[in-house]
């Protein structure tokens, strides 16, 4: 078949002007395509939500109703795995199975991990038995360590996404300021507190960072180690430091009953109050804040019951 | 455990060339029940010897051996060296060397830092005032209850601008002794123009430095070597990435 001088042309002509509406589509296309963001953590699926908002899915790891510390992979997950553009992780402690996952899936250095507490500074579990300083892993129960793992994911995911860079950032220091601004309303609370001498026992060694914002630290923790039960002569020990130390409140876990808590409790006659690990319940982006409040508000009350009961002695 | 036959009577001789017993004598036999034999009758027999105690030793030596071996090899081939944060001689480890009020005061002006350097890049390359870092409820800039615990640290800051390099230090000496060490931190941002090169060593976005005394003076200008000459130690975090790399190595970061 011939093809005329003109009509060669003409398809030239007609082939050019659809370039343009091609590299558009796939344009919109990409901005079409958000970036699916695993998380292990139930804080780190609020921070990645509230930094990401609508640009991009956030998707847990694990189930609503599973405790990461006894976790064991499950063939989902392994599917799951596969399907993510990036996982954030804490790295440190409570996420193993993430690991496992990643090495069954043969998903290992083929997806970007973002640990969390890159950058973030550590300190060492307090009121523990030992000499030894052993890091303590729980950054996501405070205020000022989650404000670093926050702007260290948007930093991250910025890297991954930079077409919504200015939208992260933007909602990363909305988030930021959220947050500070809670912890300067309980903060307020307290601030007629004159010398207090303020001692807790908590019976997880997962509170220091919380403490921490409060200029408090633990005096002394029930759990011989992370997530181990203390032994009867452990327990007594334990129960003499506590009567030794003076100590105002015990903070245990919610959801953890256990009937040495009822021993110390009935040994000591200390006041026993609920803290919350933050890793369990629903995923949602207020999730976290919800849980922060709530930890706030147990550690603010029971400084004020100790501020009164020393006045009045 | 030794398997042959004892026989008083009959006899019984092996016949080296057939591998066959034969009956020689009376056919009566209390042990073997041959009776039914008479001489002459030949039967098959097999002699059972035992594994003796030599071997079996030996057999359990090997395999222990063969176990030692591969752990050996596997402990060699997985072997990790713990990392650890290695300091110069005027660098102090906050997570090893400084007390708990004094970690908190670091951590604080750690992510204070990090809000620091962001409000830089995005508000026309302003360093934020004290005022502004206390009213936005900065820690540790902010009059709460752990300002009040941790001394009451009174913080000041200098600006050290130029063209090329935009500088800030904010110091911070507490005004109760007992509670804290000071503190300066340093934050560092370069403006340079597209192709220029410089010589000057890199350095990170900030610095937080330590002075035990509780009367020192804000620098007026910023060199390592000034600080260091002046007591001062620079702090270095222990961080996620460090621990990563303790318990996991370097292949998952």
């Amino acid at each position: 078949m011939r093809i005329s001088k003109a009509g060669l042309i003409l398809l030239m002509v007609g082939l050019l002007a659809g370039v343009p509406g091609l590299v558009k589509g796939k344009q919109a296309f990409a901005a079409e395509k958000k970036l699916r963001i695993g998380i292990t953590l139930h804080p780190y699926f609020s921070y990645v939500k509230n930094i990401v908002g609508d640009r991009a899915e956030v998707v847990p790891l694990i189930g609503e109703g599973f405790n990461p510390h006894a976790y064991k992979p499950q063939p989902a997950d392994i599917k799951k795995v596969t399907k993510l553009d990036a996982l954030v992780l804490n790295g440190i402690g409570h996420d193993e199975f993430a690991f496992e996952i990643l090495e069954a899936s043969k998903m290992k250095g083929k997806i970007p991990l973002i640990y969390a507490n890159e950058g973030v500074s550590l300190i060492p579990v307090t009121g523990t038995d030992t000499d030894r300083k052993t890091v303590n892993p729980h950054t996501f129960i405070s205020v000022t360590a989650s404000i670093q793992q926050i702007y260290n994911i948007r930093k991250k995911l910025s890297q991954l996404d930079p077409a919504n860079t200015k939208v992260y950032r933007k909602n990363a220091s909305a988030y930021v300021r959220r947050l500070r601004k809670m912890k300067a309303g309980y903060m307020k609370r307290l601030s007629d507190l004159k010398n207090l001498d303020f001692r807790c026992a908590t019976i997880h060694g997962g509170y220091d960072y919380l403490l921490q914002e409060f200029g408090l630290q633990v005096t002394a923790v029930i759990e011989p180690a992370h997530g181990l039960k203390p032994t009867a002569s452990q327990l007594a020990r334990t129960i003499d430091r506590i009567l030794q130390l003076n100590v105002d409140v015990i903070f245990t876990e919610m959801n953890l009953a256990d009937k040495y808590i009822d021993t110390i409790q009935k040994e000591t006659g200390i006041r026993i109050r609920y803290l919350s690990h933050l890793t369990t319940g629903e995923y949602s982006a207020e999730g976290f804040e919800k849980g922060l409040k709530a930890n706030m508000e147990a550690l603010t009350t029971a400084l004020i019951e100790a501020h009164d009961r020393s006045n009045k002695k | 455990m030794k398997g042959h036959v004892t026989t008083t009577w009959p006899q019984i001789f092996a016949d080296p060339h057939l591998t066959r017993h034969c009956v020689v004598g009376s056919p009566f036999d209390r042990t073997t029940g041959l009776n039914e034999l008479t001489a002459g009758d030949c039967v098959k027999t097999t002699t059972v010897t035992s594994n003796n105690a030599l071997n079996e030793l030996l057999f359990v030596c090997l395999t222990a051996l063969v176990v030692i071996s591969l752990s050996g090899v596997m402990i060699t081939v997985r072997l990790r060296t713990e990392q650890k944060v290695s300091l110069e001689r005027h660098q102090i480890s906050v997570f090893e060397e400084l007390g708990v009020a004094d970690q908190g005061v670091f951590n604080d002006l750690y992510a204070a830092a990090l809000e620091i350097i962001e409000a830089h890049e995005t508000d026309e390359d302003e360093w934020i005032a004290v005022k502004q870092l206390e009213s936005d409820y900065i820690s540790p800039f902010v009059h709460d209850l752990a300002w009040k615990k941790r001394g009451r640290i009174s913080w000041h800051k200098k600006n050290l601008n130029s063209e090329t390099k935009h500088t800030v230090l904010y110091m911070g000496k507490p005004s109760v002794r007992g509670g804290t060490g000071s503190f300066l931190l340093v934050c560092l941002h370069e403006h340079r123009k597209a192709g220029a090169q410089t010589r000057e060593k890199e350095h990170a976005p900030f610095e937080i430095w330590y002075h035990k005394s509780t009367d020192v003076d804000l620098p007026q200008f910023f060199s390592d070597q000034l600080l260091i000459t002046g007591g001062w130690k620079e702090v270095v975090a222990y961080k996620g990435e460090d621990e990563v790399i303790r318990l996991k190595g370097k292949e998952y970061l």
